[in-house]
């Protein structure tokens, strides 16, 4: 991260479009590829003005064949370029899984590290608007499990530039989770292009008396949660996890041994998850440093409902959020 | 009498001796048991990695599939490398990280191989998509079997490179068994070759043990990728000699060096090839029997060589795992002056999200 530099107020689909604009200026090897990148909100503005700028042989729009698009950018990535790959939603990655995990994730150390895949593959997650089971599902976890991803979830216009560029420039693949309730959120964005690194969890919210770790477009409601918290006297230090491949666990224990209280919120189940994961982990390392049991915030575990009054129901809110570190102070008087 | 293709016949024959020779070796010494990962052997199919591999420029680049150790050597990966894999040593072409079925010589255009039936397809396109942007005049081959064709992601990866005209070359070794399932309980059409015509997709068939055929559909498929008309395919059709998977022979028990100049039955490319050579007066039935011993003695000295090796010093596994640090390099030739103005980009009004 720079120190002193120009920074203005764009949206989180600007500093995405201004991530990839920028690199394909970097690099002539920089190419997208997606469907709907000739559309006229061209990726809901991520892309916008770039097929114009950059024209059809580096602003790809491709056949609706998802495992062959990603093996087709494991191979242009091993013959010089460097892929980035659009899909309008995170669940079209599963027909993917081949390329990405047979395929992509293994081929650095199934060759001994002489070759390499610098791929992204941008997953937006659909929300609200009944978006229902298959488009509103996140597949962090999942990718997390398989070791060579890097697997990041911006939830700012500041990370998602930083995440994007550090993407595009990574000698890795990388899946990025990005929200679509964040696309028209506005934050502070250096007009200089830089990375955000993996694995590297920001400290949204200094407090003292419980830790927040979120994940997100969660982020956003634990800030919500954390003002009415502060109704109660609570400060709480709230955490952005930022990347779930690898996860930032230094940041979170150093929090977790000033607050002594941890709720970690996760976009998705709880199985298996990275709720869980930072539970089991920062459990095991801060054995005598926690108050009570580390608390998660997860989706109900069923698919997405369509229904709006259902949709009000499965995401967790601020109130949510609120009860539950409310109930947590009780368990640790 | 000699023709101008001679040269390229001798070279082709040499190929196949070595590819022959080397899976014989892997095969006789497998039971020892220094070889600790499956074999997919290519006898009785050496011609493909053979034919496209000589007639392919150093350049152009080469996919394989699980039952590469023809591909490899016909692109001219190195032998002693490919040995040390199978040995397991960290000093083998892939770090002993991959095995028989995950070769890749960078050095010679040999990309790398998969255990997953058809999924280096569209690495392949991917590949030459390379090429094309780049507008560079060479091409990608990628070896799949007949069970291949059955994936969707092959059909899917036609379209794109049909789409994009890519200088992609499809081979397609048809031997009619999926591992030891025969092509007839899988499909009810087991002619391939024309399987995407009604897409645009230019192909041929050739008999994979005459070399005539051979050479006459590699020459075609070069030439049509290379003169920008897009991809096409080859459907080689093939015997395969041994097992799915092991050292275990079931090929004929008459070899090409022992009669040459005489056509072998049942049909080895090999045998024709000699013959061819005899013919056309480029080589003696003696110069046959003596490229045998020769490569012969070569190839086991190799795997010789590679054997007494050890390992090597115990690599970090999570450090093979990942090739980048968390934090990437920004290329620093930038010029942002020209960045586009996103700002012009107005949200939808309406409600509706999505």
């Amino acid at each position: 991260m720079p120190g002193a530099v120009a920074t203005r107020v764009l949206s989180y689909s600007q500093a995405l479009c201004e991530a990839t604009d920028q690199a394909m200026q970097m690099d002539p090897s920089v190419i997208v590829i997606g469907q709907g990148t000739r559309d006229t909100n061209a990726i809901f503005g991520s892309l916008a003005g770039l097929f114009e700028k950059y024209g059809p042989g580096r602003v790809i729009e491709m056949p609706l064949s998802e495992n062959a698009i990603t093996g087709i950018c494991v191979g242009a990535a091993l013959n010089g370029l460097r892929p980035v790959f659009v899909l309008q939603r995170a669940d079209f990655l599963l027909l993917a899984m081949d390329q990405l995990v047979n395929h992509a994730s293994k081929w650095h150390f199934m060759f001994g590290g002489k070759s390499a895949v610098p791929i992204t593959i941008r997953c937006i997650i659909g929300k609200g608007w009944g978006q229902g089971p298959q488009h509103s599902q996140s597949l962090h976890a999942i990718c997390s499990h398989f070791p060579g991803l890097r697997v990041a979830l911006p939830a700012s216009a500041y990370t998602a530039k930083g995440l994007l560029l550090n993407s595009i420039f990574s000698n890795d693949p990388v899946v990025l989770f990005e929200g679509r309730s964040l696309f028209d959120l506005k934050g502070e964005v250096p007009e200089e292009p830089y990375v955000y690194p993996f694995g590297k969890a920001a400290i949204v919210q200094q407090g003292s008396d419980i830790t927040l770790a979120a994940v997100s477009y969660l982020v956003e409601e634990t800030k919500k949660g954390a003002e009415l918290l502060k109704k109660d006297g609570i400060i709480a230090e709230i955490i952005d996890l930022v990347s779930s491949s690898p996860v930032d666990y230094d940041t979170i224990c150093a929090s977790v041994k000033k607050t002594g209280r941890l709720v970690v919120l996760d976009i998705s189940w709880e199985p298996f998850g990275l709720a869980a994961q930072v539970s089991a982990e920062v459990s095991g390392r801060l054995l005598r440093d926690l108050k009570g049991p580390v608390e998660k915030i997860t989706l109900p575990f069923s698919p997405t409902p369509t229904a709006s009054v259902l949709e009000a129901v499965y995401y967790p809110t601020a109130d949510g959020i609120y009860k539950k570190c409310m109930d947590l102070f009780k368990k640790t008087k | 009498m000699s023709s101008d293709k001679s040269p390229v016949k001798l070279e082709i024959l040499r190929k196949l001796a070595l590819i022959r020779l080397v899976e014989q070796t892997i095969a006789k010494h497998y039971p020892e048991q220094k070889m600790r990962c499956p074999v997919h052997l290519c006898l009785g199919q050496e011609t493909t990695g053979a034919v496209f591999g000589v007639l392919a420029k150093k350049k152009d680049l080469f996919f394989g599939n699980y039952r590469s150790h023809g591909h490899y050597l016909g692109k001219g990966g190195d032998l002693s490398k490919m040995f040390l894999e199978l040995l397991g040593s960290f000093e083998g072409c892939s770090g002993g990280m991959g095995g028989s079925m995950h070769l890749m010589d960078q050095s010679c255009g040999f990309i790398g191989s998969s255990a997953i039936v058809s999924a280096t397809v569209p690495q392949a396109a991917g590949a030459a998509l390379g090429f094309k942007l780049r507008n560079e005049p060479y091409g990608v081959v990628v070896f799949f079997g007949d069970a291949a064709m059955e994936e969707g992601v092959v059909y899917e990866t036609v379209n794109f490179s049909l789409l994009h005209q890519l200088p992609v070359l499809f081979v397609c070794e048809n031997n009619r068994l999926a591992t030891n399932t025969p092509i007839e309980l899988r499909t009810n059409v087991t002619q391939l070759y024309d399987r995407f015509a009604s897409m645009g997709l230019h192909s041929v068939k050739a008999c994979g043990s005459s070399i005539q055929e051979m050479m006459t559909a590699a020459e075609t498929a070069f030439e049509w990728i290379r003169s920008g008309k897009g991809p096409f395919l080859v459907e080689c059709q093939l015997t395969r000699w041994v097992g799915h998977v092991g050292p275990v022979y079931q090929g004929p028990t008459e070899h090409w060096w022992q009669n040459p100049g005489v056509p072998a039955n049942p049909p080895c490319l090999i045998a024709d090839v000699v013959v061819d050579l005899i013919k056309e007066k480029v080589i003696t039935a003696e110069d046959a029997r003596q490229l045998y011993k020769d490569v012969l003695k070569e190839v086991e000295k190799t795997f010789q060589e590679a054997s007494m090796k050890t390992a090597g010093e115990i690599p970090d596994l999570e450090e093979v795992t990942y090739a980048s640090p968390l934090a990437s390099s920004l290329p620093q030739n930038g010029n942002f002056g020209s960045a586009i103005r996103v700002e012009h980009y107005q949200p939808s009004k309406l409600e509706n999200p999505f």
